[in-house]
């Protein structure tokens, strides 16, 4: 029976064929339409960064001169009887020939063969200057190197790592608890405190940005990681708005199986709840990692003068400011902090959308 | 193990609304208790108050000889089987059962066999290392059983265990359930709205209607003497056919009047239930069972004044049996809140008329439209008063 019919939907597919040819066409076409379409939108995002790691790799010569090509290279050069001599690329018989120009004149020119210096000078006829020179290409990966040995990457990293770790644990925390409390628990004037927690949401940071200023000044603060470290240990309201909406897609039969199990609330909060809302977490462990790493306007004002303990930002700006002459090494810099949460995105990719679509527009 | 007792006990929430009213109901210790009823009725919020789950407004409630009212749920020794299970997606199932021993502080090599133990009862042994999103819907509902069972508490409570599954694979777990209580004897409460459930499963089933509790009794008592009309419509399926009637008496010789139609009623009717003498000739609720109609023509013998004439409307052959639908001129009585629960209801009220369901023989071969002779069992009629809607018997 399964064979007959097998054979008759091949049939089928072989007795019929132009609709759905058509048909097929008209997919394959619109998906190659889509993906070109996304393919350019694509590259106009990645375009400034492709600029940017262009530039990284290039020598400072080659990054201020306008005439550069984009990919890395310099001028190819031959050594020859002791002397450099510029590589041009040199139309001879109908061929183009890359020769060393060995002496250079207005009517003609002599030049030697790199691959083949004993033969002796070349003499072309006509103006050298029309000729283009042979670019090699050179990649300056140095500039990593240098970058990192010139601003101090390890200081400046172990203190973003540890404003970005030691708040991560505490205000991801801090907003699980709150989150739970405002997802299960019933108490007087839930609705009204949750509804200012998210009306802070909106309150522009500006607006709070001198009380807050004035307030850490006068207590002492200012110039050391407590102004920006310890508000973050009672969590965030962004966090807590994101992690509630999870948990209260969590079935409530699960506290209760739980407590029936012999489980407390604390208990079940953390063994049953937690683990069920590790995407979430890992979403908002990850938003605040980022913040964290790009975090510049608060260290810049709060760790004002102390130039020891300020993070990566602060100090790239720093760096920008001194090396303004060198965009070579600024965009080198700037890839090298980069790169850490560029790879923890790439690693934890799958766990942080899903946690964005759960917590965010699936529900 | 222990039974448990709930002595007025009253759950009203903070609008008013009482999802149950002064509840007294004795599980007796190692018995199978199934209360069923509508959705709504308050049978899960009884179920959660025994739990812990809910608090209790008013009233006693004892596991054993222990007043449990303010007792934590961990603390009171219970087991509970969730509608949805409820196991713990991120955990194996081992360690889904055994999580109440590990919280227990049982030692490891106990939790390893108590978890096997119930594996093996459960044949779930293959899958102990699986997530429960590896299972399907039976093995599921069988680890939110072996996490009741390998507590080995003094009551388990289960929350519509079957709902969830397909027809065929609810069966199966029926029995599996109810041999399981059997071999382990833990006293049980089971709360389900499918009266099928109830039936098959219970010692006994508690029939509770918009919080108040209608009767306790044993699966076949509540069938052959429902107390009252709710119950009366709710049990049995097809329902009973409820209608208007009196009961009339002359020379001795008792009858049933339906409508236009009069069925003589055996001396038995009247001796094993006294209390009618009191309604004759005053209008009262005429209950009877679709198994006590039949085809005349199948059974000649049947005494003649047993008979009723009606016109078929509709007939349904099931192979085994045939329901057959007619109409009476009696005023047809309807439980709507019973009614509502039937996976077969038919709550077409006539105009003024009753329509009344029949099974008959196979071998019957009366059609829709037919004007056809019907026999009545009518001792087997239940009464019921108009009024309030309790059984008359004695």
């Amino acid at each position: 029976m399964a064979t007959s019919l097998t054979t008759r939907q091949q049939d089928t597919v072989e007795a019929d064929p132009e609709w759905m040819v058509k048909a097929r066409r008209r997919t394959l076409l619109l998906k190659l339409g889509t993906t070109a379409l996304t393919a350019g939108l694509l590259a106009i995002f990645l375009m400034p960064m492709a600029y940017a790691f262009v530039t990284s790799v290039k020598t400072s010569e080659q990054a201020s001169d306008p005439e550069a090509p984009i990919l890395p290279s310099s001028p190819a050069t031959f050594e020859f009887e002791g002397k450099e001599y510029d590589v041009l690329s040199v139309p001879i018989d109908g061929e183009v020939r890359k020769l060393a120009i060995v002496d250079p004149g207005r009517q003609e020119s002599e030049f030697v063969d790199p691959d083949n210096p004993e033969a002796g000078t070349i003499v072309w006829e006509g103006n050298w200057r029309q000729l283009d020179p042979v670019r090699n290409s050179d990649w300056a990966w140095g500039n990593y190197k240098d970058a990192w040995d010139f601003i101090n990457f390890p200081r400046m990293l172990f203190w973003t790592l540890l404003y970005a770790f030691v708040t991560l644990v505490g205000s991801v925390s801090a907003s699980a608890v709150v989150a739970y409390g405002f997802a299960r628990f019933r108490f007087p004037g839930r609705s009204v405190l949750f509804i200012v927690l998210v009306g802070t949401i909106i309150l522009p940071p500006a607006v709070v940005l001198i009380p807050t200023y004035a307030f850490f000044t006068t207590i002492g603060w200012t110039g050391t990681w407590l102004p920006l470290i310890v508000p973050l240990m009672f969590g965030n309201a962004y966090n807590v708005f994101l992690l509630r909406q999870y948990f209260l897609t969590i079935p409530r039969e699960m506290e209760q199986a739980a407590s029936v199990d012999g489980a407390g609330p604390f208990r079940a909060f953390i063994q049953i709840i937690l683990p069920q809302a590790v995407p979430a977490l890992t979403a908002v462990s990850l938003f605040h990692f980022f913040f964290a790493w790009n975090d510049f306007f608060n260290p810049l004002i709060y760790l004002a003068g102390n130039r020891d303990i300020v993070p990566i930002s602060v100090g790239l700006s720093f760096f920008n400011g001194t090396y303004q002459q060198n965009p070579n090494l600024i965009m080198a810099a700037a890839f090298i902090v980069l790169v850490i949460p560029l790879t923890i995105f790439f690693f934890s990719q799958r766990i942080f959308l899903s946690g964005i679509v759960v917590s965010g527009a699936d529900k | 193990m222990a039974g448990v007792t709930l002595k007025g006990v009253t759950k009203e929430y903070d609008n008013g609304f009482r999802a149950v009213d002064d509840l007294d109901l004795d599980i007796e210790d190692g018995e199978f208790l199934v209360m069923v009823g509508p959705s709504g009725c308050g049978k899960s919020t009884t179920l959660r108050m025994i739990a812990g789950l809910e608090e209790i407004s008013e009233g006693e409630l004892r596991i054993g000889e222990r007043l449990v009212n303010d007792v934590h749920p961990k603390d009171r020794d219970i087991a509970m089987v969730f509608q949805n299970y409820a196991l713990y997606p991120h955990m194996s199932v081992a360690d889904n059962i055994g999580f109440a021993l590990k919280l227990a502080k049982s030692p490891k090599d106990e939790i390893a066999k108590r978890v096997g133990d119930a594996a093996r009862l459960l044949e779930l042994t293959e899958q102990l290392d699986k997530k429960p999103a590896q299972l399907s819907g039976g093995q599921r509902q069988r680890v939110a059983m072996g996490r009741a069972i390998v507590r080995q508490p003094q009551v388990f409570l289960l929350d519509e265990p079957l709902s969830n599954l397909d027809a065929k694979l609810r069966v199966q777990m029926r029995a599996e359930i109810t041999d399981l209580q059997r071999s382990v004897g833990v006293t049980t409460f089971y709360v389900t709205h499918d009266q099928i459930e109830a039936m098959t499963m219970a010692d006994r089933v508690a029939v509770i209607n918009a919080g108040i509790l209608q009767q306790v009794a044993p699966p076949q008592t509540l069938f052959d003497e429902p107390d009252n009309l709710f119950v009366a419509a709710f049990i049995g399926s097809p329902s009973m056919n409820l209608m208007e009637a009196v009961v009339t008496e002359s020379g001795g010789a008792y009858g049933l009047q339906l409508g236009s139609q009069s069925v003589e009623l055996p001396a038995s009717v009247m001796t094993s239930r006294p209390a009618l003498r009191d309604h004759i000739g005053r209008t009262i609720v005429a209950g009877i069972r679709p198994k006590e109609f039949e085809d005349a023509a199948i059974v000649p013998g049947h005494p003649a004044g047993q008979r009723i004439r009606a016109k078929v409307e509709n007939v349904e052959a099931l192979g085994y049996e045939r329901i057959v639908h007619f109409g009476l001129d009696a005023k047809q009585v309807i439980q709507e809140d019973a009614m509502d629960l039937k996976d077969d209801a038919e709550v077409l009220q006539h105009d003024g008329g009753s329509r009344i369901a029949g099974r008959f023989d196979p071998a019957s071969t009366v059609r829709a439209g037919e004007d056809v002779e019907i026999a009545v069992t009518s001792e087997e009629t239940h009464f019921f008063e108009l009024e309030t809607g309790l059984a008359i018997r004695n």
